[in-house]
């Protein structure tokens, strides 16, 4: 597997498990749905020992878009028009070619 | 004012063996990572720099890293053009002592701290490795995750 190869499979498969909890996702393509989301990979590694590709992505969604108008901040609130950001890792095995594990980011 | 890219030692080798032998990339031994397109896209962000900066550890990591094979030995001769042009190249030497000292060395270690050392309103990092891409954004916002331009699709 190469490096592309591997980021679309983990890219599918974000794609996918978002696709389950998030309303009116699983009626979208996929690369439609990951851009919705901001999805985009923080971070790759070749783990030699394992065999395993280690990928870091982040994305939005869609409940952790702030909801914050630009002028919100003005009556001293302390308010934060930023999104909330997801990091996950998604590890590969090169054998099989499948999602071994999905969960939080190790560097985040 | 001349703008200034830092760069650490898996960015180095991409540029490196990529100048050589770009096919190399995403096959040979620690570039299984990386692409040949990646040497494109590393060209047009480094392109937008007067001046690149590195340490002695970057210098030794990137080294390590190319294989010992008589393959890459026109890659290792290019790393000495390239250190030796003094005007584009500056290599700078940051203290092991005070590298320690940072918060981030628990978590970075000390080739990724003085790189991060480096980071400054005139210097940003440019880095593959997200956690240090962070650290050095919080620094300078303008450092880049290389990671952000490359093109998967």
């Amino acid at each position: 597997m190469d490096v592309k190869q591997a980021v679309m499979k983990a890219a599918t498969y974000v794609a996918e498990i978002e696709s389950l909890t998030q309303s009116g996702a699983d009626e979208m393509d996929p690369i439609e749905l990951l851009r919705a989301m901001d999805f985009a990979v923080e971070g790759v590694r070749f783990d030699e020992t394992g065999q395993r590709w280690l990928i870091d992505v982040g994305f939005v969604r869609k409940w952790d878009r702030s909801r914050q108008n630009a002028l919100a901040g003005l009556s001293g609130t302390p308010v934060s028009n930023m999104d909330k950001r997801t990091f996950k890792e998604v590890i590969i095995s090169e054998e099989s070619g499948e999602v071994v594990k999905y969960g939080a980011s190790s560097s985040y | 004012m001349a703008q200034v890219v830092a760069i650490d030692a898996n960015i180095l080798l991409v540029y490196v063996v990529g100048r050589r032998h770009a096919e190399y990339l995403g096959i040979k031994k620690h570039l299984k990572e990386y692409m040949p397109e990646d040497f494109t896209t590393l060209c047009q962000i480094l392109e937008r720099f007067d001046k690149i900066l590195i340490t002695p550890n970057v210098v030794t990591e990137c080294s390590d890293l190319l294989p010992d094979s008589s393959e890459f030995d026109d890659a290792r001769s290019f790393l000495k053009e390239l250190l030796l042009q003094r005007r584009l190249v500056e290599e700078k030497y940051i203290s092991s002592a005070d590298v320690v000292m940072m918060r981030q060395y628990s978590f970075l270690g000390v080739a990724d701290c003085a790189m991060l050392s480096l980071v400054n309103d005139d210097v940003v990092l440019l880095t593959a490795d997200q956690k240090l891409a962070r650290e050095a954004q919080m620094v300078n916002h303008c450092s880049i995750n290389f990671n952000h331009y490359r093109r998967f699709i």
